[in-house]
């Protein structure tokens, strides 16, 4: 099945708190599952919507990931000092479980 | 004397600074020659010295008092320096080493002159006024200045060597012999000055023949009379110098050309270059890391206070285990967070902290293992290695690197266990692993597809004949045996598993010849993976002819012949022209007779595949080689070149390319 994947434009990330995150789609493609998920061939309905919900993530969790997504838009291909990121040591485990999940 | 690091060229005996003046086409024996008069001039004017000590200290007054404000300009960036002040400095470097005895014996005279030369800027009046008195403020400064940093030292010298330039008639040798800190904090500054390619100024003022200071020369412009020195500036059209007042008037015109000449590296860029080194080295290829790394790594360094991993995926469960191991944090605690009931796979890399019981309780912990890897289990005993036989009812893989306390009866009890179950098997450094573990193993595992054997103090011809009972291996690994393994039993052994061998590893079986080759090349039709490394004596022929017309084999994806130094172009040939279209990775390190010849005939092919090749300490490699490679090979990602001093930094590389091991890389 080939990819149609619109880059342009903005989506809308939403933890099961309901804390919505609007970030560039460019930015958050840095996740292979949600890239998967705009694939307007695969037929998802966040395609249409340009909205995901994420049940099992609650929103200091979503925004940590959020950051983790510009932050990597940024730095990406940069070849001076790359700033740490800097991840809470309580969320550390919380996070990699998503961020196996989100394939990132 | 070697102060000058970093030259391409290694060659003899020579001394770097010796091999440096050669390639710029300098000539030693004049600057020696130039440098022998002057110690005699030296010799000869000291005689005269007492004498003429008072019309000295006026000449020097006077020189010094003309100098006073250039100096004070120089003093915070060294910029107004002439060619001749550099050309002298090294110059002086070479008297100095020669000269200390000397030096010591003028200790004395020093004392006198101090005050006109030590004193910064303005030691003119003063000089004029009382000798007594400013001795001691001189004494009393010097006190106050223990420590001096470098670059103070480095201008304080200069503004010395001025000095001594201006009174050279009179005066025989620097009045202060220097401590052994500060002539090394002094070869360090001209060492980092060279290092940065500031070696313009030692050419020109060489080609310009310039005239020496303290001489007396005639002004280009205005034509009038005076003593050169060191700052003395030349003139416009380059062929005279300046007297001090032309000299200011033009510096004052032109100060952009003074301010650009030392452009030293900061210390945050060097610090950069040396991380980036760093980096290259560890294998940290990719720029930005992945969300899951670097949770793993905050997740390692707080692992002590984790009460349990939960389901985080396999993988990630062994990069949590690499990390760990790496930073030697594995021991009894820690590892059982990875004791998960449903684990099919765990994989400890440094186990040399985990006691046996707790090595025993993975058996009672993750009774569905099936595959178990244990590096560096020393601790191991005999008792644990029964539970994993008795216990681990799916284990099919077992690796146990370093476990020298099992014993041998342990090993035979084990397979016996186990019995056809077992499909995989390694084991290294031990002297407890003999014939008879090898038998049962052969008698029990008929099954058995890989076999690993690493640096096994008493494995034999014996052993290796035993192998050939066991028809299904598809990966058999012997390395660097500690007795003899000659070419018969592996020839045995390849006649019976060869034909299903895709992985064959020979590395550091030194006994082995060519005949081998001719084994492999009649059998191995599947081989993937070839490791001959450090077989030493193998020829180019038996290469060659491994290579030439090798039907039965469409061509190897890994092959290393590292050290095997037999190697020449022509098999270097054959091997790109048999496996060239699939090879991923390969290495020749140590192949010294692979020139450019083999390069040359590499342009001809593709590599398509290629992406690790280890070419360290072959000589020919140059930066056009580097160039010309990674034009046939557009998926090389790791180029390692240890000991290739032809390299340089001039090299074009690719983005996403890794050249591991250039000598300017490191040398930072």
């Amino acid at each position: 099945m080939s990819e149609v994947i619109d880059e342009e434009g903005s989506l809308t990330l939403v933890s099961n708190d309901g804390f919505q995150f609007v970030l560039p789609k460019k930015c958050a493609f840095a996740s292979k599952t949600i890239r998967n998920m705009f694939n307007k061939n695969s037929g998802y309905i966040e395609a249409k919507e340009n909205c995901v919900k994420f049940e099992e993530m609650r929103g200091a969790v979503l925004e940590k990931v959020c950051e983790y997504f510009i932050y990597k838009y940024k730095y990406s291909g940069y070849n001076g000092q790359v700033p740490e990121f800097q991840i809470p040591a309580e969320m550390g485990l919380e996070i990699l479980t998503i961020a196996d999940f989100l394939e990132t | 004397m070697s102060r000058r690091t970093g030259v391409s060229h290694v060659s003899g005996p020579n001394s770097a600074l010796t091999e440096f003046l050669r390639e710029k086409g300098i000539d030693t024996s004049r600057i020696q020659a130039a440098h022998g008069a002057s110690i005699r001039a030296r010799n000869i004017e000291n005689n005269r010295r007492i004498v003429e000590a008072s019309l000295a200290e006026a000449a020097a007054a006077a020189a010094a008092a003309a100098a006073g404000d250039e100096d004070a300009g120089d003093e915070d960036e060294e910029v107004g320096e002439s060619s001749a002040t550099a050309t002298r400095r090294r110059k002086k470097k070479v008297v100095k080493d020669d000269d200390e005895d000397e030096l010591m014996l003028d200790a004395e005279d020093e004392e006198e002159e101090q005050p006109v030369k030590s004193k910064r800027g303005r030691p003119s009046r003063q000089a004029a006024t009382t000798g007594i008195k400013l001795k001691v403020a001189a004494d009393t400064k010097k006190r106050k200045r223990p420590s001096i940093n470098y670059v103070q030292d480095d201008t304080e010298s200069e503004f010395e060597e001025d000095e001594e330039e201006e009174e050279v008639p009179v005066r025989t040798t620097r009045n202060r012999k220097p401590t052994k800190a500060q002539l090394k904090k002094k070869k360090e500054a001209e060492r980092k000055m060279m290092e940065e390619g500031d070696t313009s100024d030692f050419e020109d003022s060489l080609a310009a023949n310039a005239p020496v200071p303290g001489q007396i020369a005639f002004c280009a412009e205005c034509n009038c009379r005076f003593t050169v020195t060191a700052y003395s500036q030349a003139s416009e059209d380059g062929d005279g110098l300046l007297c001090h007042p032309c000299g200011n008037k033009k510096k004052k015109s032109a100060p952009a050309q003074t301010t650009v000449r030392r452009g030293k590296q900061t210390p945050a860029a060097r610090a950069n270059k040396k991380s980036t080194a760093r980096a290259l080295l560890d294998g940290d290829t990719s720029g930005i890391k992945s969300l899951q790394d670097m949770c793993i790594d905050v997740i390692a360094k707080h692992i002590d206070d984790v009460e349990t991993l939960g389901y985080i995926g396999s993988h990630n469960l062994d990069k949590i285990s690499q990390i760990l191991c790496k930073n030697r944090r594995l021991n009894d605690q820690t590892i059982k967070l990875f004791f998960e009931p449903a684990e099919h796979v765990l994989r400890f890399y440094d186990c040399s902290k985990v006691s046996s019981n707790s090595l025993r309780e993975i058996g009672a912990f993750v009774p569905t293992l099936r595959r178990l890897y244990l590096f560096w289990c020393g601790r191991m005993n005999d008792e644990c290695l029964d539970y994993y036989g008795t216990q681990l009812k799916q284990l099919e893989s077992l690796e146990l690197y370093g476990a020298f306390n099992v014993t041998e009866e342990c090993y035979v009890r084990f397979f016996k266990n186990i019995g056809s179950r077992l499909k995989e098997f390694g084991v290294s450094d031990t002297s407890r692993f003999k014939a008879a573990a090898v038998e049962a193993l052969v008698d029990n595992c008929p099954e058995l597809e890989v076999l690993r054997l690493r640096t096994l103090t008493h494995l034999n011809d014996e052993c290796v004949r035993l192998l050939t009972g066991l028809p299904n291996l598809k990966v058999l690994e012997i390395t660097e045996p500690q007795e003899s393994v000659t070419d018969g039993p592996i020839i045995d052994v390849l006649n019976t598993c060869g034909p299903g061998l895709s992985e064959l590893t020979l590395y550091g079986c030194r006994d082995l010849t060519d005949e081998t080759l001719n084994a492999i090349h009649n059998s191995c039709g599947r081989l993937d993976i070839l490791n001959l490394g450090e077989v030493e004596l193998l020829t180019n022929d038996g290469i060659s002819q491994l290579f030439t017309e090798w039907t039965q084999n469409y061509g190897l994806k890994e092959l290393n012949l590292k050290c095997c130094l037999g190697l020449q172009n022509s098999g270097f040939a054959r091997i790109i022209d048999h496996s060239g279209r699939l090879l991923e990775k390969l290495s020749i390190n140590k192949c010294k007779d692979i020139n450019s010849d083999a390069w040359t005939f590499l342009q001809e092919f593709k590599l398509p595949r290629l992406e690790e090749m280890d070419v360290s300490f072959v000589r020919s490699v140059d930066d056009e080689v580097v160039e010309e490679t990674l034009k046939v090979a557009p998926e090389l990602s790791i180029l390692r070149v240890w000991g290739c001093s032809k390299l340089t930094q001039a090299c074009k590389l690719r983005e996403g390319f890794h050249l591991i091991g250039r000598e300017s890389d490191i040398l930072a």
